[in-house]
């Protein structure tokens, strides 16, 4: 049979990028199917208004919305449309996917992390699971990333460093801001570990790539000269550049068709100009993050699968992760130093680059009998978005704040001294009432069920965040901070995002096999962060595009390697 | 229809930019064209509403010696862009009218007048009583929303002129700098 294509892939964020760029280097036809619009560097400038304030690069909600189910105190269930909400879980409907927006913190997932059942034992109201696969498995793909995608970092010795197979990061640390010394000397003085965070941005010019500019806005933004590691400029650009992969952009899968055997035929899309196009491939690789991918399955039901492509377990859509934690914050006031430090401290643009994995487990006898899985602090600049900031200054304690009250706030806030953030992250619980369907009343633009969430969490997640924020608001006390507080929340991340489509052993639990292939759809593999029954105590995005490369290579030994190798082998014999 | 894009092209460089910079060394009346507020049906609001806003916006952000305030970044125009969009939610508009409604008839109730001939003492007496009723937190706070945008969002969107916004409240704006509005990307 001829195909129009190797390999299709839609969606081409984190997930899809390594599965592109590996097969298209190996020689492979590789076509990506993107949602939005193909943007490049020169259309990141620092806009809050673009950014942070309008629907820019995520779809306007009266068209795309979603609906997210929760419950109230009377523990009913009420479903609210996200147009209505004011909140959805978009994270960038473009080329390259949120990874054009992330923040890149890059942590590795730890070996406990894989095998968090056997370690620590269950829990009462989680469905937690060992991952198939070991850390081991995973490290050449962490290390690959580094190198590929770009990783900047040093390796310091900590409590729980996790097994590496490259001594140093491939490239030095991101320029860092002084308030970073202040954290050194305050955990030195603590007796804990300040780590330096690894980023997804270059640190000097390097892979056809420029350094990065230190406009001070990094954060949530999408990079302008192209050093923050997206899949679109780390992957997708040198994918396309091989000759064998072409990126459709504007293109929004409607369906996945599968024949009479359970296999994918075709893939059904909707162009620019609203025309309904077929395509097909040898194989199929879904990464349209969590919530879209687990959607696009459940919207194709076929012959062989009634109730959903590759949900003949029921399993599509469960177990949905987001990112547990705390948070929480401190001032350092410029009057508390000489002129030349509160100078310096004023400085704009570099990074913190600072996270502590002291209690990455907790052996705290207060806390818990047993060792525990604890997680990440990050410690991070108040991004400078200063309408939001400002925004945060009219909520007054007797009502809303305005008028010179109001501007002395703001004069307070931007003036007087440096925020420091903390972002403590810990294991999202995967729980039963957390979950992706379809929503059978609400239609998109192009009258498609959209996808309801139904969002719980487990009381474990707040304990956990509640610790390890309250560490972190003990470091910047002793940094000498003001109004230190900390916190956690049981209101979900809208930007990690992750399971769905849990990988295992067992067809009856889980829908796809330690390869991320489909138990019952052997043309069929899901590579963003579907797949994963836990996530970590660190953000996904490292362990997503480290997955991924480990996949493409699956699929490439499949495939029966490079096609240069494969002409080599045919030849020689 | 004029839609945001369109303003925003026209606002940049044209006449009703020099009107409305005006505004920040006179008062409304003594720049206020009736006819501007009539020619912008789209918004729904009329031009003693639109006086009112005027009023409220200036209350809510003062202007002070060297520290600006709404009229000197050019808050009635930004959202008058705003609210004169097409794709302006047509319920948010609806709001927005709603509120000054309201807010007029607590001025009148509480202090026999209109809010435009209200003292300071008095608009903010009427304020804090709107802010009680069940729409008023919601209203002022989206004014102050589009307040704040006007004071520190780019220049480019018609607030903020020459980035005065951020130099009260020295602050650095990220680089590049936005050269097309994001409606346009």
């Amino acid at each position: 049979m001829n195909y129009d294509f190797d390999v299709c892939v839609i969606g081409s964020g984190a997930g899809g990028g390594p599965i592109a760029y590996t097969l298209a280097n190996a020689g492979y036809s590789v076509l990506v199917l993107e949602k939005g619009p193909w943007h490049t560097e020169k259309e990141f400038t620092k806009d809050e208004l673009a950014l942070s304030l309008r629907s820019t690069f995520t779809p306007d909600l009266r068209k795309q919305p979603h609906v997210v189910e929760l419950q109230d105190d009377d523990e009913n269930w009420n479903k609210q449309n996200t147009y209505k909400s004011g909140w959805d879980f978009w994270n960038g409907n473009v080329v390259g996917g949120s990874s054009n927006f992330m923040s890149g913190f890059f942590h590795r997932m730890k070996p406990n992390d894989f095998k968090l059942l056997s370690t620590y034992g269950p829990i009462e109201g989680a469905n937690v699971a060992d991952w198939p696969i070991e850390y081991s498995e995973m490290e050449p793909y962490y290390d690959k990333v580094e190198k590929v995608v770009g990783v900047s970092g040093r390796v310091v010795k900590h409590p729980h460093q996790e097994p590496r197979s490259s001594l140093d990061f491939p490239y030095p640390p991101t320029q860092e801001h002084p308030v970073s010394g202040l954290i050194d000397k305050a955990c030195g003085a603590l007796g804990i570990h300040a780590i330096p965070t690894p980023r997804a941005v270059l640190s000097r010019p390097a892979l056809d790539r420029p350094s990065c500019s230190y406009n001070g806005y990094c954060g949530n933004y999408g990079c302008a000269t192209g050093a923050k590691g997206s899949s679109r400029v780390a992957l997708l650009n040198q994918a396309v550049a091989t000759g064998n992969c072409e990126i459709r952009p504007e293109s929004m899968v409607v369906k996945i068709e599968s024949d009479k055997n359970g296999q994918i035929s075709h893939v059904r899309y909707l162009n620019k100009e609203n025309k309904l196009i077929n395509v097909n491939a040898r194989i199929y690789v879904v990464a349209c993050q969590a919530i879209e991918t687990s959607r696009l399955l459940l919207m194709s039901p076929g012959e062989k699968h009634p109730n959903g492509l590759a949900n003949n377990s029921g399993q599509v859509g469960k177990n949905l992760l987001f990112s547990a934690g705390g948070a929480g914050s401190g001032r350092i006031l410029y009057s508390k130093f000489d002129e030349i430090q509160a100078k310096n401290l004023h400085e704009f643009g570099t990074f913190v680059n600072r996270a502590v994995q002291d209690w990455y487990q907790i052996d705290d006898k207060e806390f818990f009998d047993t060792p525990q899985k604890g997680g990440t602090i990050d410690f991070v600049h108040l991004h400078p978005n200063p309408v939001v900031r400002s925004l945060r200054q009219i909520r007054g304690s007797e009502g809303i704040t305005w008028g010179a009250p109001l501007k002395r706030k703001l004069e307070s806030h931007f003036t007087e001294g440096k925020f420091l953030k903390i972002e403590a992250f810990c294991d999202f619980m995967p729980v039963p009432n957390c979950h992706v369907s379809l929503d059978p009343d609400v239609k998109d633009q192009w009258g498609l069920p959209v996808a309801k969430i139904k969002i719980d969490m487990h009381v474990r997640n707040l304990q956990v965040g509640w610790y390890l924020a309250a560490k972190g608001a003990d470091v910047l006390r002793k940094m000498g901070a003001e109004n230190v507080f900390s916190f956690t929340s049981g209101a979900p991340s809208i930007n990690l995002l992750a399971g769905g489509c849990r990988f295992g052993t067992d067809p009856e639990t889980s829908v796809l096999n330690p390869d991320c292939q489909a138990h019952d759809v052997e043309n069929l593999y899901i590579t963003d962060g579907s797949f994963m029954p836990t996530g970590g105590s660190v953000p996904y995005t490292w362990t997503i595009y480290a997955n991924s490369f480990r996949v493409a290579d699956k699929i490439l030994e499949r495939l029966g390697r490079s096609k240069s190798e494969s002409i080599i082998r045919n030849v020689f014999g | 229809m004029m839609n945001r894009r369109q303003f925003f092209i026209k606002s940049s460089g044209g006449v009703i930019a020099s009107t409305i910079a005006s505004l920040s060394m006179k008062s409304f009346s003594a720049v206020f064209d009736k006819t501007w507020a009539d020619k912008l049906v789209d918004s729904g609001l009329s031009s003693k509403q639109w006086e009112i806003l005027f009023a409220v916006q200036n209350h809510l952000l003062p202007s002070e010696p060297g520290k600006p305030g709404a009229q000197d970044v050019n808050t009635l125009s930004y959202f008058r862009s705003i609210i004169t969009d097409p794709d302006y939610d047509q319920g948010d508009r609806n709001f927005v009218k709603t509120g000054l409604i309201e807010l007029e008839g607590i001025s009148i109730k509480l202090m026999k007048t209109t809010f435009i001939d209200l003292s300071a003492t008095q608009r903010e007496q009427a304020l804090r009583a709107f802010e009680k009723e069940p729409n008023g937190y919601p209203w002022i706070t989206t004014q102050l929303n589009y307040i704040l945008e006007a004071l520190l969002t780019d220049p480019l969107y018609g607030g903020n002129p020459n980035g005065i916004g951020w130099k009260w409240l020295e602050h650095t704006p990220g680089f590049p700098r936005p050269n097309k509005q994001y409606f346009d990307l």
